[in-house]
């Protein structure tokens, strides 16, 4: 795998069908350049104009809490629906020295306020991970998959740089599941001819695989990060929304964010 | 297993009406149910069915009547604001008897509100909410699969009963993903539906008419009273346990001391109450009604001689419980707590409910 992160000026497009992962990965993506770079550095830049409740505005304090930075629409209008980007967008992407994670929300209709930041992260380096889950409905078959990573292209004005396997059923995902899900999206990665970067995995899940799954920093399977298994790049993260109705809001026994072995 | 696919709760609203034979669907957009139009939008066409962004809510439900009256399996949807506009044209789908689904993925009211998730409509869901005597089936699923399950049911209901069915969800449900095995598909045949428009009737001249206006009072007492006995058949029906799997789920009632009651997401949430309560020796149970109306009473006031209280939850200041105390008739206290505006209470604020009534001291 090319090392798609860390760079300090990186800037990281996700996109993707609705559902597909990215904003968990945009968390999770973020928390790790916080804890790779220390606070004040990694940007998270909350794009997303669509989803209604899943989106990382909720997350703020903890998030600042892990040392991210979060842009995100002005708090008047942070639980509206109405499609407004934060004005910061344009002042954060002028600055130079810390790597961008952009967020955007909501599958289709989401990815259309990209196309207007193109020019702007074009003075820096620029990564599109398109981030697939084959589970999804509409994401089945090669063709559906490989239909949709046009659609999102043309829709962005982005070239997708990597895919990112993110195959799970939620709470049923088994071994088989990851790996089934997985070998169909390394078809489609074949055949695009766009290289795989890595596979996301919740903390559970990688838990399950004990010793084969080595961890790139210190720290265990359940602080999350990127790690290898078999020899295979994966990235695992935190399910923020495992319990969907907390809403991402941190319990009293929830762990805090980040490797805490780093 | 293999067979599963991770869904949004408002897209497989979309796919189960179409594995139900729905082909028509009128509907107009509002946050949080939004991916069900979307949804359809895209997938309707390729059965050969038919989405039609409607110029407003109130246009829609009145493409929905004229769509039912002509025999189709038809639905709409819409949250909270959108589903009071659509009052007026429910009544009338419900005085002229025409089956149809309608769904409410509930935000927070009155009003504009917001658009976070709410149980504030059951009122209006379950007491008719427009105009003249009239009941609607409803139903409340709390996940993924049980909103496919479920679909299909309120169509089978709607024509079984030639009534509107009520898919009444929050705005969690209709956004969260969970693991969905898709139901099977069904049909229906228009030819079981001798009313319809377009079917021969020999009583009345040949012509069917879906009308809900009878000028005169006789027959319009006549027309009220027999809608009556039909929704005393589908109470009948409910209670003799024709549609036991559609009614109520109950856990670990049967040595409750304290019996929880709530419907929906929420009853997702007791159920960590239940599990929570008990590790700390506290004897707690759960009753979650499926269907709101009719209302599973029996099973409430079964409860009540053999309990010591119940604690009602909603997202709402607080309106089943008034069904609760109705079931349980004054035998055992009814206690409610409530969080609204948006807010989804945690299963530890509901915890420390349980233990002040548990442990008042």
């Amino acid at each position: 795998m090319s090392q798609p992160f860390g760079g300090p000026e990186q800037v990281t497009f996700l996109i993707g069908g609705l559902g597909a992962g990215k904003t968990e990965l945009a968390l999770n993506l973020s928390v790790w350049n916080a804890s790779q770079l220390g606070p004040g550095q990694a940007h998270l830049l909350d794009l997303d104009i669509i989803n209604p409740f899943f989106r990382v505005r909720r997350l703020r304090a903890d998030l600042e809490a892990a040392g991210v930075v979060l842009v995100t629409p002005d708090a008047r209008v942070q639980n509206g629906d109405v499609p407004a980007l934060p004005a910061r967008v344009w002042g954060t992407f002028e600055q130079p020295g810390f790597p961008i994670v952009c967020d955007v929300g909501g599958g289709e209709l989401g990815l259309r306020p990209l196309a207007r930041l193109t020019d702007l992260a074009g003075k820096r380096p620029v990564q599109v991970l398109c981030v697939i889950n084959p589970y999804r409905p509409g994401f089945q078959t090669p063709e559906q998959m490989v239909a949709a990573m046009r659609r999102y292209s043309e829709l962005s004005a982005l070239t997708i740089t990597h895919l990112v396997a993110n195959p799970h059923l939620a709470a049923e995902t088994t071994p088989d599941v990851f790996w089934s899900g997985l070998e169909r999206l390394r078809a489609v990665a074949e055949r695009v001819q766009v290289p795989l970067a890595f596979a996301m995995m919740s903390d559970t899940l990688a838990a399950t695989f004990g010793d084969r799954l080595v961890m790139s920093t210190a720290g265990t399977a359940r602080a999350g990060g990127f790690a290898t298994l078999d020899g295979m790049p994966v990235f695992v993260i935190r399910r923020f929304w495992e319990d969907p109705w907390h809403l991402g809001r941190k319990e009293e026994d929830a762990p805090p964010l980040g490797p805490t072995g780093a | 297993m293999a067979d599963k696919v991770l869904m949004k709760g408002n897209e497989v609203i979309g796919e189960a009406a179409v594995l139900a034979g729905c082909r028509y669907y009128f509907g107009y957009p509002i946050t949080p149910q939004s991916e069900l139009p979307a949804y359809l939008a895209r997938r309707l066409p390729e059965v050969e069915g038919v989405f039609l962004q409607a110029e407003s809510e109130v246009a829609a439900i009145n493409m929905v009547y004229g769509a039912a009256s002509a025999g189709a399996r038809v639905m709409t949807s819409s949250s909270s604001p959108g589903v009071s506009l659509k009052q007026e044209g429910l009544s009338y789908i419900a005085g002229a008897e025409m089956p149809c689904v309608v769904v409410n993925v509930v935000r927070g009211g009155p009003g504009l509100g917001n658009i976070s998730p709410a149980q504030s409509d059951y009122w209006q869901a379950t007491r008719g909410g427009g105009h003249g005597d009239y009941r609607t089936l409803v139903l409340a699923p709390n996940s993924v699969q049980e909103m496919a399950d479920m679909t299909i049911a309120a169509f089978e209901l709607a024509d079984r009963f030639r009534n509107p069915v009520l898919l009444l969800v929050d705005g969690i449900l209709g956004q969260m993903m969970e693991p969905v095995q898709l139901p099977a598909p069904t049909t229906y045949d228009i030819n079981q539906k001798p009313w319809a428009l377009g079917n021969p009737n020999p009583r009345k001249g040949g012509r069917n008419l879906c009308s809900t206006i009878f000028l005169d009072v006789e027959q319009l007492e006549e027309h009220n009273w027999h809608l009556y006995q039909k929704y005393q058949v589908v109470t009948d029906e409910f209670a003799k346990g024709a549609y036991k799997h559609l009614a109520v789920e109950t856990h670990a009632v049967d040595d409750a001391e304290i019996v929880l009651v709530g419907y929906g997401i929420i009853s997702r949430i007791l159920k960590t109450v239940v599990e929570k309560a008990r590790k700390r020796g506290i004897k707690a149970g759960l009753v979650r009604p499926k269907t709101l109306w009719p209302f599973p009473s029996q099973v409430l006031a079964d409860l009540a001689a053999k309990t010591k209280q119940f604690l009602v939850v909603e997202m709402s200041c607080g309106q089943m419980v008034e069904d609760v105390k109705l079931a349980v008739d004054g035998k055992k206290p009814v206690f409610f707590f409530g969080r609204t505006g948006g807010t989804v209470p945690s299963d530890f604020e509901i915890l420390n409910e349980v233990d002040k009534l548990v442990r008042p001291d």
